[in-house]
């Protein structure tokens, strides 16, 4: 110990430089194992960030850039701050104490750093220094600041790298897991093919757009095989044998559980657009009349494949009534979401002022009156039957009281018929209604409750005080 | 001086000021402590008030460390009839030998290097103050003329914090110039068998002269030449700072109980403590640690408790403590 401090002593001139370079070697190794645990406490998320990424870009079809981008931006900003951490940078006073007291020297490292970093000569002081320097070489500085292991946050940060690689890079499908499931045809995929799966043949499809092609080509262009009625009607009767399967498997459908079609395409355009390329080709004057004829029909068939072409539902839960719902100005207002909204709670109303008539109005989604007025759950798209849905049970209740209070009156009555204007009440018309024996015939019945929809329905009729 | 030289005086500092506290620990049982702050204010040239209840040994530990060190010593037995002139002289007349009368200075007792002051807070405060010129300024003025005191000059005064029947607490500026205030505790078991084995036998323990004056003043320039670096004094002046209600470094006890803090006297008695403690552990700097050692003697005589304070009796250990753990080094 002496004889290395009168090493130390005899140069004198380089003990504050060894201090420093001391000081500043544990405050490195120091600075370096703080950032390791720091980015090794951030790397597995960082990595699972990318992975997460990396599997919803699979899902949603996202460009595989992203998780690559993602990757490397992490990888890029872990990089920046493990440089950034460990460049040199002037030692504190802070930092000269917490290293002190990590090593156990006594406050002698730090008072010697901030001797060091000051200039002056004073014996007194390069004693103190020539002694700090010879501890601070004695101390063993890796020992104080061991690398960090992290042996768990490395495999988790390599697993994760690794299952965001493989989502990006191995799993095949240039558009993602969302676009390949959907491309198989699976029940319910969001189809992007030019008619909707299921919805013609293909070999029925491929055969109406060549018939189409023929007749627009007109018979000049033909060479020698001019379209005939025959085809057409032979097409025709294929068509309608397609769209009477169809309706079988849309019935049978129905009556399963539904939640499992998560939608077709909306009405379709492409069955539109075949109707329009067959409406214009039987205006094509160098067809012969039965050509011309037959191609109106099937103009009308595919028009009409069109429109028998269910909504497509704007959620799961949507499509799930879909097929159940009654068709009608009641159905149409509900057909906007799972709440009946004030629109139609109002609509029925005005039905319930109107008196006897019982016109129930019913706004659709838009909040216009859905179609023409009927009596009843009339309405103009009325097509499917079932029921389960509130504004149908109120629609229907309020019904049966319509009819009830006029049987019961058994006489000729005459009902004016007020409406609030501006300026005050006036009578607007006056409705005469002819007494109506009581007839049980007319009172339906309202449309069977689901049972998982009881609870919900006697909530909404039973109020509590 | 070239720094082996250091080295050298750093190993006999820490030779003499064991060789010190081990003499006076001859005679003095269970008080390192004590011994050793008091020698480090005899080596950092401040004074030392000794608190103890009667019979534990303060008026023997100054006798024993007046033994020791080969300097001169007086004793003043404080009572209420003591007068300025009785502890720093007055003037007389004497007779020449050859007819005729002239005025002669004749010094008091405070004309030693030694000085202890015995209950010291049973004098009145004009006799209490005729020792502040020579605390703090090593001179005595009578008259038109001011003597000065020989170094190294040391006053240790005792007091007893049980009677305060007629008794004269200490004025502030008194109490500031006395570098520590040392509280001798009650000795342990152990410490009352050595004490009663020591003294009640006929033959006496001889405490030898260990150090002489030049000897002490060589030390006390040693003590002084010990580096500090700013931070570490830092530290000292904001426990100082933090001692004063109004300061930012103020703890919460401090706020509440004191009225004035430390004076600048304590910064300097932390700073020389702090180096005479260094140089104690055999090391040419300062560290937080020695500040921290005499951190309690050096505050807890300076700090002026308020009204809530000693109406609560709060203790200034105790907001001193908390200073220490308040303020971060």
């Amino acid at each position: 110990m002496k004889r290395g401090l009168a090493d130390t002593i005899s140069g004198m001139h380089s003990a504050a430089e060894t201090v420093r370079a001391r000081v500043a070697l544990a405050d490195r190794l120091r600075r370096r194992r703080e950032t390791s645990r720091r980015l090794w406490r951030a790397t597995p998320a960082a990595a699972a960030l990318c992975a997460g990424v990396a599997a919803g870009a699979r899902w949603a079809g996202w460009s595989p850039l992203l998780p690559l981008g993602v990757l490397g931006l992490a990888a890029v900003a872990l990089a920046g701050y493990a440089y950034a951490s460990g460049r040199d940078r002037a030692i504190s006073d802070t930092t000269a104490a917490d290293i002190d007291g990590l090593a156990g020297l006594g406050g002698e490292l730090r008072s010697a750093s901030w001797f060091a970093s000051h200039d002056g000569h004073d014996p007194w002081v390069d004693f103190h220094l020539s002694r700090a320097a010879d501890r601070l070489q004695a101390t063993d500085w890796t020992e104080l600041y061991p690398p960090v292991r992290a042996r768990r946050a490395k495999a988790a940060s390599a697993v994760m790298a690794i299952v965001a690689l493989a989502l990006v890079l191995i799993v095949p499908g240039p558009n993602g897991l969302h676009a390949s499931v959907f491309a198989s045809g699976a029940p319910g995929a969001r189809g992007r093919t030019s008619l909707p799966a299921g919805v013609l043949p293909a070999d029925l499809q491929k055969q109406l757009e060549e018939l189409l092609k023929r007749a627009e080509e007109g018979p000049a262009a033909s060479a020698g095989r001019a379209l005939t009625a025959g085809e057409v009607r032979d097409l025709l009767a294929k068509l309608a044998q397609a769209r009477d399967l169809r309706s079988a498997k849309d019935a049978k459908h129905d009556t399963n559980a539904a939640g499992n079609s998560i939608g077709l395409p909306g009405k379709n355009t492409d069955l539109d657009e075949l109707s329009a390329r067959a409406k214009r080709a039987s205006e094509i004057t160098s067809l012969s009349p039965e050509v011309r004829d037959a191609l109106a029909d099937v103009a009308e068939k595919l028009s009409d494949m069109a429109d028998a072409q269910p909504s497509s539902p704007r959620d799961p839960s949507e499509a799930i009534g879909a097929a159940d719902a009654p068709k009608g100005d009641a159905a149409h207002a509900k057909n906007g979401g799972n709440n009946y909204d004030d629109s139609s709670v109002q609509a029925v109303k005005d039905a319930s002022a109107g008196g006897g008539i019982g016109v129930i109005m019913m706004a659709n989604e838009d909040g216009q009156p859905a179609g023409e007025p009927g009596l009843g759950l009339g309405g103009a798209s009325a097509e499917n039957k079932g029921g389960g849905r509130m504004p149908d049970f109120a629609a229907a209740l309020r019904k049966e009281t319509i009819a009830s209070y006029k049987d019961d009156t058994g006489e000729k009555t005459t009902q004016d018929i007020r409406r609030k204007t501006d300026r005050a009440t006036a009578t607007v018309a006056y409705a005469g209604t002819q007494p109506a024996a009581f007839d049980k015939g007319r009172a339906t019945a309202p449309p069977a409750v689901p049972e998982n929809r009881r609870a919900a329905v006697r909530t909404y009729f039973i109020r509590k005080p | 001086m070239t720094p082996a030289a250091v080295g050298q005086s750093i190993e006999q500092f820490r030779e003499r000021f064991v060789r010190i506290t081990q003499e006076v620990g001859r005679r003095i049982v269970g008080h390192e402590e004590v011994v050793n702050l008091t020698v480090t204010s005899l080596l950092a040239g401040g004074h030392v008030l000794l608190e103890g209840i009667p019979g534990v040994g303060k008026t023997s530990l100054v006798h024993t460390l007046a033994d020791a060190l080969d300097l001169s010593f007086s004793r003043i037995q404080f009572t209420p009839d003591l007068m300025p002139a009785d502890i720093v002289g007055t003037t007389i007349v004497q007779e020449r030998p050859h007819g005729g009368t002239f005025f002669e200075f004749q010094p008091g007792p405070i004309f030693a290097n030694v000085v202890l002051a015995d209950e010291i807070n049973r004098a009145t405060p004009k006799t209490q103050s005729a020792l502040l010129e020579a605390m703090q300024d090593v001179s005595v003025s009578v008259g038109k003329t001011t003597y000065k005191l020989e170094q190294p000059f040391l006053v240790l005064a005792t007091q007893n914090p049980l009677e305060m029947e007629g008794t004269y607490p200490l004025p502030e500026a008194q109490l500031d110039r006395f570098f520590f205030k040392l509280k001798v505790m009650y000795p342990s078991e152990d410490g009352m068998h050595e004490i009663l084995e020591r003294t009640t036998r006929d033959a006496e323990t001889a405490v030898a002269r260990v150090v002489d004056r030049s000897t002490l003043m060589e030390m006390r320039h040693v003590a002084r030449s010990v580096a500090v670096a700013r931070p570490v004094q830092s530290y000292a002046i904001r426990l100082t700072l933090g001692s004063h209600p109004d300061s930012p470094y103020a703890t919460p006890l401090v706020k509440r109980y004191v009225r004035y803090g430390a004076s600048p006297r304590a910064a300097q008695a932390l700073v020389l403590g702090g180096k005479i403690q260094a140089l104690n552990r055999g090391q040419a700097f300062v560290s937080i640690d020695d500040i921290r050692a005499v951190a309690l003697p050096a505050l807890r005589h300076r700090l002026l408790l308020n009204f809530e304070g000693e109406a609560n009796e709060v203790s200034t250990d105790t907001i001193v403590d908390e200073l220490l753990r308040g303020i971060a080094p």
